[in-house]
């Protein structure tokens, strides 16, 4: 009954994330004004930025997880850290991958040692580490090893945030959330970005769900081999 | 301009490829799974009725 409740708000959350991402695409190629300076390939912006904010979600959603397993021992809390930090990894890949792609035209190279860009790469290779501890090892002393770096790891997030502040380098200032100018975007710039960001968390929660029930079925299945 | 419609077409492709093929990289582990249980079960039910 509870399998089939979990399916059930899987399929019903897939629709919701594939229609109002229709949506928010209609709303990036049909409504938002092309940018005057950088033209059509400023519409990389709004999966760029959504993706880099769900990021941290993800890497936060870790920090939670492991702290709490630590803490408890509990393979639930377990679960969710490694099951986010794989999500985590597929948009910090987004990030990156899409970041070049906008670089090329702009800077006229796909990749400069920028400390944004230097960061985020150092973060992506730090939860790649993680996962490649949980794959090499299922024991709970390597469940124990990952917690430790999904905690430790966390500390490049703000650094990733506020690099742009504290440091110059290629990658412009924070634009969306500026708190001494507020927002620095035409008004449906800001929409459209805000509306891809509620999507792709929808899109996270979604990801995150299906790889929690992965890692249950795993489990169960790992139960019923020591049984047998 | 036109190079920029290149790199904004190439972005969008790789970021859906990549989410359809990690979302196809879950549902593949998923099936083979549960197919291992199925069979783990089948085989306990058949050595228990034995």
């Amino acid at each position: 009954m509870k399998k089939e409740a979990s399916i059930s708000a899987i399929r019903n959350l897939s629709v919701l994330v594939g229609a109002t991402m229709l949506l928010g695409l209609a709303g990036i190629f049909l409504w938002v004004p092309t940018e005057d300076f950088q033209g059509v390939v400023q519409r990389i912006f709004y999966v760029h930025v959504p993706s880099a904010w769900i990021s941290y979600l993800a890497y936060t959603v870790v920090l939670i997880g492991s702290i709490a397993y630590l803490r408890t021992g509990s393979q639930r809390w377990d679960l969710l850290a490694h099951s986010s930090a794989e999500v985590g990894v597929v948009f910090t890949s987004i990030t990156l991958v899409s970041g070049m792609l906008w670089a090329r035209p702009v800077w006229g190279a796909y990749w400069v040692w920028d400390p944004r860009l230097t960061l985020t790469l150092v973060l992506f290779l730090i939860y790649v580490g993680y996962l490649v501890v949980r794959t090499v090892s299922e024991s709970s002393r390597s469940g124990r090893i990952a917690a430790v770096i999904g905690i430790a790891g966390y500390a490049v997030v703000p650094l990733v945030h506020f690099s742009v502040e504290w440091w110059r380098g290629h990658h412009p200032a924070r634009t969306v959330v500026n708190p001494s100018e507020g927002p620095q975007l035409p008004p449906e710039m800001l929409a459209t970005m805000l509306y891809m960001l509620g999507v792709f968390t929808l899109l996270f929660v979604l990801l995150l769900l299906v790889r929690i029930r992965l890692g249950r079925s795993q489990d169960a299945l790992e139960r019923l081999k020591a049984g047998a | 301009m036109e190079s920029g419609l290149i790199y904004l077409g190439l972005a969008y492709a790789v970021i859906f490829l990549g989410l359809v093929g990690y979302v196809w990289s879950i549902a593949s582990r998923q099936r083979k799974i549960e197919t291992a249980i199925s069979d783990l079960q089948r085989a306990s039910g058949d050595n228990s009725s034995d």
